[in-house]
């Protein structure tokens, strides 16, 4: 037992400190005179904006009439907008650091080299995140100057600057780990450059807007600002670390300051983008894959699970009565819930063509090795896929049942699972469809496109399409379309809609099984060759 | 001992290699011979853990390539047949990186670099930038990144194209003095002659198949198993074509131009000064004669066929 954790810290140490692809990196990275010019121009820059900022706005203080508390909150907005232009540095200069660090070494086929020494992915992509977000960090450290001009001359604490100073960080980190990801997926350089800049886009636009929604409430709502409890994703987005530094949220009766939050939020986001680029980089059902599949349910249960808790209490009690007064009859708060977790599991087609389909994948084979097999759950092979989806489901259902649950300690009625099951039924029919068709298809890549783009167009397009033409105030009661729609008791907006979801649910699922039994049986015939050849006994030449 | 058993892939719609099987034992420089697109990179890519196996696997010293990856990494040094080299580091520094992650201990780094920097003889390049050095020195280079950590089987894939001769032959020098130490070499190369003098064991693969495998010698009598003398004569040849099929121990004689006949001979030594001295009995003026041996050339154009896969 010791020995094997005195193993298991040799190996993290080796893995975290001295990781010998960062002190490569790190070499490469310090040599000649161009990161001392960069780091020049950069303070340069930073210090150039800083002063303009600072004469703009304390220029007012020198004219007469001009209140101490006016000044202070000049001095406060100059704080702000420093933080604001260093969560521009790190929003810049991570996901450009990171993006190619992967790709590059792919092309240049260093990276077979690598692999062919003793060298898990972790190990490689630690190494990777550490020289990148070092850099980063560097940037950060050189500014301190800057920031500290603002603490001496009173727009904020030391304290103030110090979380701040992590809340970037982290943010950074985050997206190293994004850039990395998209590093690891994409075949060449300029897309990993632009799909790293567009998850970072995508990260800021969406945590701006939560975290300004937040802080906006505080201001005009409370009037507190720093030092207020405010939900912990306001420490989310790198605009506005001056105002969520000292923000804290109550959690069991403790004040929980959201950095803290945000730091495991933050290392949680990482961990997960890792196993991702390192389910990449290994062979197939490799220990990366593993841990990915383990993440994945975790997070679904967790989220869910909060969703529950939250909304528990307005789906059961306001929703019924407010659904029943617009026209739709006897659907209780528990169905409501059912109904709602079903269209939260939408997101599950994403892997539907990863878990259906498989076949050859550039260096990879994905050989079916049954159709259902609880022993494969976790190892990303088609036997585990099936398995996989089903606890998916299982994660999403369950969590948000106990966390409504351990909320109100009201258990969910009959009507919620009943759509669990048109839930599972719906994704086990498209899941047979997708076996069809990669058992009809012989290309990996083309059977994922294929069941992608035909989930897309029978499921998912339709219903903003008939929106759209129909406009908002739809009628669904005069559209016929829409009682040949097999999403019908999900959409719930019938009368009625459980007796209606468990007639679906029969159909989809005899339908179901029918297609897998014709998917399964051409499999086994298009790949007895293949088996044949497994079996047979070798001989040394 | 490394035992490759009926190792296949197949890519979507191509199967580069079709179940090949073969052991190698150590001390043995095995020679892969095949045209382009055969499927050397293909298999030795494989054996190297950087491609998964579509069936079969590779067992070296009891590790399997497929389940126990980290230890087979351990072993082998894999030289590609491409550089793979870094910008912007120095000799010394990629020996380093490869040497730290290879676990040598930070103690014995110093000490293992300035070893294979004199094996390969780069020593005086140790402080300069790898994209400053020669194709061959950048060559040599990858060699001694594969020797840091001293693997016990090393897969070389086409180590001499670039080379100059006198880098080439102080190579194959070196490729015979890792086998002396007692490692595995497999050494992949579409040049025959050389491969020839320095392996021990030779593969001829073709379209993914494993055509011929054992020593060279071995290969070649079993391509070819009796003795094939030229014969030159002053004359025309054609006319002694049917005195000599008609001697003892002949198989077979034809005329092959001018003055020049090839007997197949199936007697020893003995027989053949018998032959000779017929020959000279029955008027023929023989100005040479001597046996044509054949040679691993001949024994692959024999064998492929030069379709490609
Ligand atoms: N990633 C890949 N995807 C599809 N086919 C491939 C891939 N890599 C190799 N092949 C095919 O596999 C076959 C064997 O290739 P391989 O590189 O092993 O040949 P080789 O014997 O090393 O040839 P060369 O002497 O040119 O290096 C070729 O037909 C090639 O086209
Ligand atoms: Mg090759």
């Amino acid at each position: 037992m010791a020995s094997a954790i005195g193993a298991w810290m040799v190996a993290n140490r080796d893995v975290y400190i001295g990781n010998a692809t960062a002190m490569r990196d790190f070499r490469v990275q310090l040599r000649g005179n161009r990161s001392v010019l960069l780091f020049g121009l950069y303070l340069f820059v930073l210090i150039g904006v800083a002063l303009i900022v600072y004469s703009s706005t304390s220029g007012m203080s020198g004219m007469s009439g001009v209140t101490i508390v006016d000044a202070q909150s000049h001095l406060k907005q100059f704080y702000e907008t420093t933080m604001g232009l260093l969560g521009l540095t790190v929003c810049i200069v991570a996901p450009g650091l990171t993006a190619t660090s992967i790709v590059a070494e792919r092309q240049r086929q260093s990276i077979d080299l690598v692999f062919s020494a003793p060298v898990t992915p972790k190990y490689y992509l630690v190494g990777k995140m550490i020289s990148s977000f070092r850099y980063t960090w560097m940037l950060l450290v050189l500014s301190l100057p800057v920031t500290a001009a603002s603490v001496v001359l009173g727009g904020a604490s030391w304290a103030d600057v110090l979380v701040a100073y992590i809340l970037l960080s982290l943010q950074g980190l985050i997206l190293t780990a994004f850039a990395l990801l998209m590093s690891a997926v994409s075949p060449k350089p300029v897309g990993a450059i632009i799909w790293s800049y567009a998850a970072s886009l995508l990260y800021n636009i969406g945590a701006y807007a939560a975290s300004s929604t937040a802080l906006a409430t505080l201001r005009y709502g409370r009037g507190g600002g720093a030092g207020s409890e405010a939900p912990c994703f306001v420490a989310l987005s790198p605009w506005t670390v001056g105002e969520a530094a000292r923000t804290y949220m109550t959690l069991g009766g403790h004040q929980v300051p959201n950095w803290l939050i945000m730091a495991v939020v933050s290392l949680l986001i990482v961990k997960i983008c890792l196993l991702g680029a390192g389910a990449l980089l290994s062979p197939s059902g490799g220990k990366e894959v593993v841990g990915l599949r383990i993440h994945a349910l975790l997070y679904t249960a967790t989220l869910s699970g909060i969703a529950g808790w939250m909304a528990w209490e307005y789906l059961c009690h306001i929703a019924p009565t407010s659904f029943s007064s617009s026209g739709i009859g006897s659907v209780t708060g528990s169905a409501i819930c059912g109904i709602m977790v079903s269209w939260v599991a939408m997101p599950i087609f994403l892997f539907m063509p990863f878990v259906g389909c498989f076949g050859f994948d550039r260096e990879r084979r994905y050989m079916p090795n049954g159709v259902f097999s609880i022993r494969h759950l976790l190892d990303g092979t088609p036997a585990g896929g099936f398995p996989f989806l089903l606890s998916m489901l299982l994660c999403l259902f369950g969590g948000f049942a106990f966390g409504g649950w351990y909320h109100m300690r009201i258990g969910v009625s009959f009507d919620f699972w009943i759509f669990a099951i048109y839930s599972f039924t719906l994704w086990f029919f498209f899941w047979s469809l997708a076996r069809l068709v990669s058992s009809l298809v012989n290309n990996l890549k083309t059977s994922r496109v294929l069941v992608f783009s035909g989930f897309m167009f029978l499921v998912v397009m339709p219903y903003p399409f008939l929106l759209a033409v129909a406009g908002i105030d739809l009628d669904i009661n005069k559209m016929s379309l829409w009682d040949l729609y097999i999403l019908e008791p999900i959409t719930g907006r019938r009368a009625e809609p459980i007796p209606k979801a468990i007639l679906f649910s029969a159909i989809l699922f005899g339908l179901a099984v029918v297609i897998t039994a014709i998917g399964e049986s051409r499999t086994r015939t298009k790949l007895k060759s293949m088996r044949n050849y497994d079996e047979r006994p070798y001989q040394a030449a | 001992m490394l035992e490759v058993k009926n190792l296949r892939k197949e890519y979507a719609g191509l199967t580069a290699v079709q179940g090949i099987s073969f052991n190698l034992h150590p001390g043995d420089i095995f020679g892969f011979i095949g045209s382009n697109g055969a499927g050397k990179t293909t298999t030795i890519r494989m054996i190297a853990t950087l491609l998964e196996p579509t069936a079969g696997t590779a067992i070296l010293n009891g590790a399997d390539i497929r389940r126990d990856t980290m230890e087979v990494r351990r072993m082998i040094g894999y030289m590609p047949d491409f550089f793979g080299l870094y910008d912007d580091v120095k000799v010394w520094e990629y020996l380093d990186f490869f040497a730290a992650i290879y676990r040598v201990p930070t103690k014995q780094r110093g000490e293992v670099i300035d070893s294979v920097l004199e094996l390969t003889n780069l020593t005086i390049k140790k402080d300069a930038f790898v994209q400053s050095l020669s194709r061959g020195m950048q060559q040599r280079l990858c060699l001694a990144r594969c020797l840091v950590h001293d693997p016990t089987l090393l897969l070389l894939d086409e180590p001499a194209s670039g080379l100059d001769p006198r880098a080439r032959a102080e190579l194959k020098e070196l490729i015979a003095e890792l086998g002396r130490m007692g490692k595995i070499v497999i050494v992949s190369s579409h040049i025959l002659p050389e491969l020839a003098d320095f392996c021990n064991t030779v593969g001829i693969i073709e379209r993914g198949e494993l055509l011929a495998f054992g020593p060279v010698s071995k290969i070649v009598t079993e391509m070819q198993p009796h003795r094939v003398l030229a014969v030159q004569v002053l004359g025309a040849a054609a006319d002694f074509v049917g005195p000599i099929a008609d001697m003892p121990n002949v198989l077979s004689a034809v005329a092959v131009g001018e003055g020049d006949l090839r007997v197949e001979f199936s007697g020893d030594l003995e027989a053949q000064a018998d032959f000779l001295a017929k020959l000279v009995g029955k008027g023929m003026r023989v100005a040479t004669f001597r046996e044509d041996s054949a040679d691993l050339e001949d024994v692959f154009l024999k064998l492929t066929t030069g379709a490609l896969n």
